[in-house]
């Protein structure tokens, strides 16, 4: 590889549990938890940071979270939500680059080594990209930049919440080299194990070995082993997703605060949103209804149902269900827009003529 | 390792064992081919994505003996450039470069450890039965290009294949047609002890197992199957896959018993016609509207709003009341053209329920279609 690449990774700081504490304020401050009750017999799906500081973790059987924490509040997941805004923020790492790899709703690779605002600096991409997201959701994400992914990852992970790292070449050797061997991409319990064994335990231990010894050792991920610790990660950033949407949306000349008027307006985009998706020869399970406030504020909520979404008057029934789920607002709202996404693989040509399918049995 | 082989043979049997390579590795090594060179003198190419591989072996002046993975991509882009029939050198040098040399050309290649590339899944070979190629792509090309190509439809995304003691059915359907061909029984033949098997083999390895019972000489080709694999062995290559999980949908009860409109066409003026129909309706939403009149006369009609119209009108010989019935042009273009046969027989009940297709050469194929309903 001659010219180093420029790796991104962004991860959203506790994002399920922020999601919640920025949508209620009263959550806000406090510790909480996104999961099932102790009485559901749940398990921490995601811990704010004010809970974690009680030594709550995700994984964490809500039981014992509440032993940890009298005061814990447990929000349940809203899933549809999430996706929501782990849409809107990928739509924000597309302005610089296609080559996002999301690993989760809340974590994504970017690779920028070219980017579409050519952009020379990496840095400045994850910075501003962090401005973003919080101007448009509220929340915060940390920021990993380096030349592979696996320093990268690790980068986010240092400065958490909110964080920015950078880790160029000539530190990567001394961070590899004092890294504990569990820290490392794919050592898991197990692995770690039969590496103290070896007595394995930072990076420089690891450094000490031969690939072919690590490989006799460790099999194939022995090659990857040797490789990380040297600072090594040839892995590439994929995009391995086909999430893409497609949209329509309208600003009002007037702000609108009647239900009503915005019921008709949402009429009129199902009707444009079929054209469009008639057009493009697509339909999708999802559905995403965006709201913008007067005072720019944004918000949006997704349902996915089993049936193909294509047809205006399902878009607009659906669409209508999501408005009505909103929580009353006095804002008036400037903008109002629907979108379609979670396609249908399904061969094009079949699903806006009318064609009948085989039932089987 | 060290050996001389032959640039046609060589780009020739990378290109047969590509599609297994792993066009998005989750191990850097998947996207590499081992290579060995034995002292039998043969050079053996294998690609393995964990899910299908491939492994071809040809010809070679073997040198020195040995092994190492080369990157898939840039070896068959090499040497799909280099002169025909010219001979190729490798070379091993230390322990990660190949050299490869031809005529004035000289390359040097990254290899990396073949310790770390996945062993392919091997059968007993005492569980191994013969096949008769000729049934195998006769029940491939009736098939296939019926199947899903939606991963997410799974099991739609295989063809089915049952066998009888002396016969064997092939099915693929994505849910809007199915294509059920049965081979010719096997005269009894007291040496044959094939299992009776029910599976679903994906596509992406069907397609290749045909491209390379095409290519090959061999009249049978030796099957092994164990629970989730199954392999294909020739005399110098070898096919290995797994098998889709799930239950096939019982396709037998979605084709008609009896119908009440049928009619026998020419199968190539039927073909051209809806080839011309197609130019136009390909550009809209592939809808062709068939008129049959009692009269004998078929109409085949496509309306493609801002693009145009056309009609298209063939004799034929039809029994029943008249029917106006719609499709998808692609459907039905794709099964009048594996048919050989110069006469098909089309089978309908109503404008919404199943159409059959059907050659008229005493061959065992159906081919059901289900129509679009017209929205006037």
């Amino acid at each position: 590889m001659s010219t180093l690449r420029k790796i991104i990774h962004i991860d959203m700081d506790a994002f399920y549990a922020s999601v919640e504490q920025r949508d209620n304020p009263a959550f806000r401050g406090k510790p909480l938890v996104v999961g099932g009750t102790p009485q559901q017999r749940g398990a921490v799906a995601a811990a704010s940071y004010e809970a974690r500081r009680y030594g709550i973790h995700s994984a964490m059987p809500s039981r014992l979270a509440i032993q940890k924490c009298r005061d814990l509040i447990f929000a349940p997941p809203r899933f549809d939500v999430y996706k929501a805004i782990s849409e809107q923020i990928y739509q924000i790492f597309l302005a610089y680059t296609d080559l996002v790899e999301p690993l989760a709703l809340d974590e994504a690779y970017l690779e920028v080594t070219s980017n579409k605002l050519d952009i020379p600096s990496a840095s400045l991409i994850a910075r501003q990209i962090k401005v973003t997201i919080f101007e448009q959701t509220g929340l915060t994400a940390s920021a990993g930049v380096s030349y592979n992914k696996f320093l990268a990852k690790l980068a986010s992970g240092l400065n958490k919440p909110d964080g920015f790292c950078l880790i160029q070449p000539h530190a990567a050797e001394a961070l590899v080299e004092s890294l504990p061997i569990e820290q490392f991409y794919g050592v898991g319990k197990v692995t770690a194990e039969r590496m103290h064994a070896l007595g394995i335990r930072t990076g420089a231990d690891l450094k000490q070995w031969t690939a072919i010894d690590l490989a006799r050792h460790f099999g194939k991920h022995g090659h990857f082993y040797y490789q990380m610790a040297h600072g090594q990660d040839t892995r590439q950033v994929v995009p391995n997703r086909s999430r893409k949407s497609v949209g329509v949306e309208t600003s009002f000349l007037e702000d609108l605060s009647d239900l009503d008027a915005l019921v008709e307006q949402l009429g009129m985009l199902s009707k444009a949103l079929q054209e469009r998706l008639e057009k493009n020869q697509l339909a999708g399970h999802t559905l995403i209804l965006k709201l913008k406030y007067a005072d720019l504020q944004q918000l949006t909520r997704s349902r996915t149902v089993p049936e193909l979404l294509y047809k205006a008057e399902s878009l607009f029934l659906l669409g209508q269900q999501l408005l009505k789920s909103l929580p009353p607002d006095e804002r008036r709202v400037r903008l109002l827009g629907l979108s379609v996404s979670n396609f249908s693989k399904e061969d094009e040509s079949t699903i806006h003529t009318g064609q009948l399918t085989l039932e089987f049995t | 390792m060290k050996l001389v082989c032959g640039q046609e043979q060589l780009n020739q049997n990378l290109n047969l064992i590509s599609r297994a390579v792993a066009t998005r590795p989750t191990h850097p090594i998947l996207s590499n081919i081992l290579v060995e060179a034995t002292d039998d003198g043969f050079m053996t190419l294998t690609a393995y994505d964990l899910d299908l591989g491939i492994v071809s072996r040809f010809p070679a002046e073997v040198e020195v003996p040995g092994r190492t993975t080369l990157p898939a991509k840039y070896l068959s882009d090499i040497v799909s450039k280099l002169p025909a029939k010219a001979p190729i050198t490798f070379a091993m040098q230390g322990d990660d470069l190949v050299m490869l040399e031809c005529g004035f050309s000289e390359y040097q290649v990254r290899a990396m450890d073949p310790v770390d590339f996945p062993a392919i899944p091997q059968l007993p070979e005492a569980d191994s039965f013969h096949v008769e190629v000729q049934d195998l792509l006769l029940g491939l090309d009736f098939t296939l290009f019926s199947a899903s190509a939606d991963e997410t439809k799974q099991v739609l995304t295989g063809v089915h294949i049952k066998t009888a003691k002396d016969n064997a059915e092939f099915a693929a359907t994505d849910g809007h047609r199915l294509a059920v061909i049965r081979t010719p029984p096997v005269a009894a033949n007291g040496t044959k002890t094939a299992p009776v098997l029910d599976v679903t083999i994906p596509v992406r390895a069907l397609r290749e197992l045909q491209k390379m019972l095409s290519a090959h000489t061999a009249e049978t080709v030796e099957v092994s199957l164990d629970r989730g694999q199954v392999i294909f062995q020739l005399p110098d290559q070898r096919l290995t896959t797994r098998l889709l999980d799930g239950q096939y949908p019982n396709y037998g009860q979605l084709i008609p018993e009896s119908f009440i409109r049928t009619a026998d066409l020419e199968r190539k003026s039927f073909l051209n016609a809806l080839e011309r129909i197609s130019v136009l309706a390909d550009q809209k939403n592939h809808i062709v509207r068939m008129d049959f009149s009692s009269t004998g006369i078929l109409t085949l009609s496509v309306d493609a709003p801002d693009v145009g119209s056309g009609r298209e009108q063939l004799e034929i010989r039809y029994t029943g009341e008249d029917l106006t019935i719609a499709f998808n042009v692609k459907y039905l273009l794709e099964g009048l053209r594996v048919i050989q046969a110069s006469d098909i027989k089309l089978q309908f009940n109503g404008p919404v329920n199943p159409a059959v297709l059907k050659p008229i050469d005493g061959s065992d194929f159906s081919y059901l279609v289900m129509p679009v309903h017209l929205r006037n």
